[in-house]
């Protein structure tokens, strides 16, 4: 049985449509995270699932069962905000009794249960603390133990990243999908941060106004984006507008690149250049065979730590090229370089796919 | 150098204090103690408040009335408040300016409007009593009084009810219905113990308010109701001349009042969260 099912669910504000057509089935155990800038309705796809907003048409399937008018109390879904959302009167112990409270359920069992939570958590000995006690980071791993404290069949999880400092960011991160993998909960993740989607899904919805852009796994969505969009929303990318010729040649300008993966068989076309794909030589000599070749001069090299990235002007245009630092040999701005790339890599859209 | 900048910095404010709350206090507690003619020490002006029928039954009928309508002003204001959260951020504005106007107004003037509208022959009385022959309201009652000052109670409490409510995070409410509650449970265990103390604070505003509430009633009811405030007043006019005897009912008034507050502000520390 599919944990759940989100069919063709539209909602509207007014005369903003903020979900348009949104259709997606997950497996039992699958962590997916919906993607997508700003305003593009993933909030609205979650609180949806969550029963806090109706659908305007569509329906909504948790383990099978047709929820669109369980009100959010009976359902079986946990939910995380962004805003961490703790009661302020109470303690992190009573936050994340919270919901066994409701139940009735008997004090012993509430205590061993909280303390079986708080270490999973890694909390131990803050259940006295009053939530404007703690930390960011903190505060999130207590929103995160009091929504796993109900035992939701799905765990709902709106940007609760997007509030912490880069470094919390990053560490809770590699917690949050530890835990969902030890745990086995089925997760619908939130988030606008492409190199979160990247690093902790199984599965990535790309979303854009509403409507879904491509449904993929993080590979799928980097290496084989299905639009313009998406190649410029997820990972870095160089864009050249040109012109195809019988679906294997790419004319830019007056250069003329052989492509074997192109939507476009005649007319003009959009060619995406991930940093990653290209490559970076003082000499012709050094040029596999058949590769796609272009001369440049350094404007800028940046270090990101375990990679360089170097900005090439080529033709007026600047071209992104990044390696291993390990495979960096001391280019400078102003270098006259070569730049050549495989036929396999690029990727060819018509021009008419804006990637806004 | 450092110093002498505070205290100048400060000093308007000591000033304000000394003369308009400490002074006033301190000559009022110490007259109330003093014989007017002999200027010797005396209790009789304490003992008093709680021997004289008028006084018990005004310090009474205050203490209720100020209660009665502080809890209107609760009612009304809180649910004001809740309502208020159904508007978006510029309807709420426009109610807030709106229910700011009573409290800019004298309450002599309102009086006087009230009497237009609710008198004797005010319009309401003529279409309901006269025209209708349904029955007659009595604005010169302890409910039209009651009626009158929630014109600026209710408004003043709901001030502070909408800003509350408009500060209580919504997700905080989803949180609770995620994790199970109903609205009945939300309620309980969310919004009234975080709205609390802003209840607290806007009680105690209403009911100090109330307990020293004055014009409204005198231009309504002139004496004829038997409130600590108006017997101070008559016993510092021509009529009842007896300084000594204001002075102690003041202290009477300051007491009661400031216990109650007492009360109300510790309970409102410690429910205060810290955000
Ligand atoms: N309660 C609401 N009232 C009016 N418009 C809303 C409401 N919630 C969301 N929207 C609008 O719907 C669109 C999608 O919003 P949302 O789902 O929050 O996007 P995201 O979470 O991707 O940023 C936005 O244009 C937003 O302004
Ligand atoms: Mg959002």
């Amino acid at each position: 049985m599919k944990a759940l099912v989100v069919k063709d669910l539209h909602k509207s504000f007014g005369n903003v449509r903020a979900v348009v057509g949104f259709t997606l089935e997950m497996e039992e155990g699958e962590f997916v995270t919906l993607l997508g800038p700003s305003g593009c309705g993933k909030t609205t796809v979650l609180r949806t699932v969550a029963g806090f907003e109706k659908a305007d048409k569509g329906e909504i399937y948790i383990f099978g069962k047709l929820s669109n008018d369980i009100p959010p109390e009976k359902r079986d879904v946990g939910m995380v905000f962004q805003n961490y959302a703790l009661f302020p009167n109470m303690t992190v112990a009573q936050n994340i009794a919270f919901s066994m409270m409701i139940r009735k359920e008997p004090q012993d069992k509430i205590k061993k249960r909280v303390g079986e939570l708080l270490e999973l958590v890694q909390l131990s000995g803050l259940e006295n603390r009053y939530p404007h006690q703690l930390s960011g980071g903190q505060m999130q791993r207590v929103a995160l133990a009091r929504a796993l404290a109900k035992n939701p069949k799905i765990l709902l999880l709106d940007e609760p990243l997007s509030a912490l400092d880069a470094k919390v960011r990053q560490q809770l991160r590699g917690e949050i999908r530890k835990l969902q993998m030890k745990l086995g909960i089925t997760t619908l993740f939130v988030t606008h941060d492409q190199e979160e989607a990247l690093t902790m899904s199984d599965r990535i919805v790309v979303m854009k106004d509403g409507v879904i852009q491509q449904i993929g796994s993080p590979r799928q969505i980097y290496d084989d984006p299905i639009n313009p969009f998406v190649a410029h929303f997820v990972g870095t990318s160089s864009f050249l507008e040109g012109e195809m010729l019988d679906g294997k040649i790419f004319i830019w300008k007056d250069e003329r690149f052989e492509v074997r993966k192109s939507k476009v068989k005649n007319g003009k076309a959009l060619m995406v250049l991930r940093p990653t794909h290209l490559k970076m030589v003082k000499d012709e000599e050094n040029v596999p065979d058949g590769s796609n070749v272009m001369k440049g001069r350094v404007s800028l090299v940046t270090f990101l730590g375990s990679v360089v990235r170097v900005h090439v002007m080529i033709k007026e245009e600047e071209i992104l090229v990044e390696m291993p630092s390990e495979d960096f040999w001391g280019f400078k701005e102003g270098d006259e370089v070569i730049v050549y790339f495989s036929p396999d890599f690029p990727l060819v859209f018509p021009k008419e796919q804006n990637i806004q | 150098m450092k110093r002498i900048h505070l205290i100048l910095f400060l000093s308007p404010m000591v000033v304000f204090l000394l003369m308009f709350i400490i002074y006033p206090y301190i000559y009022i507690i110490i007259h109330a103690f003093m014989d007017d003619f002999t200027g010797r020490f005396t209790l009789r002006y304490v003992k008093n408040l709680f021997e004289k029928w008028a006084f018990t039954n005004a310090w009474r009928n205050s203490l209720m009335f100020s209660s009665l309508s502080t809890g209107i002003a609760a009612i009304f204001g809180s649910i004001i408040g809740w309502i208020s959260t159904k508007f978006d951020d510029r309807k709420r504005g426009i109610i807030s300016s709106l229910f700011s106007i009573p409290m800019t107004l004298s309450g002599l003037v309102v009086a006087f409007a009230f009497i237009v509208l609710l008198g004797r022959n005010g319009i309401f009385n003529i279409i309901f009593r006269d025209f209708l022959k349904l029955f007659h309201f009595d604005l010169y009652s302890w409910t039209g009084l009651a009626i009158t000052y929630a014109f600026f109670n209710i408004p003043l409490f709901s001030l502070t009810m909408i800003a509350a409510f408009r500060n209580l995070n919504t997700s905080l409410v989803e949180a609770a219905r995620n994790l199970g509650a109903n609205i009945f449970q939300v309620w309980r265990y969310v919004i009234i113990p975080v709205l609390a103390p802003s209840f607290l604070a806007a009680t105690s505003i209403v009911f100090a308010g109330m307990m020293g509430a004055f014009g409204t009633a005198l231009a309504l009811t002139g004496m004829a109701k038997n409130l600590l405030s108006i017997q101070i007043y008559s016993h510092v006019s021509e009529s009842n001349y007896n300084i000594p005897q204001a002075d102690a009912l003041a202290l009477l008034l300051g007491v009661t009042t400031a216990t109650i507050l007492l009360v109300l502000n510790t309970l409102e520390r410690r429910l205060r969260i810290k955000e």
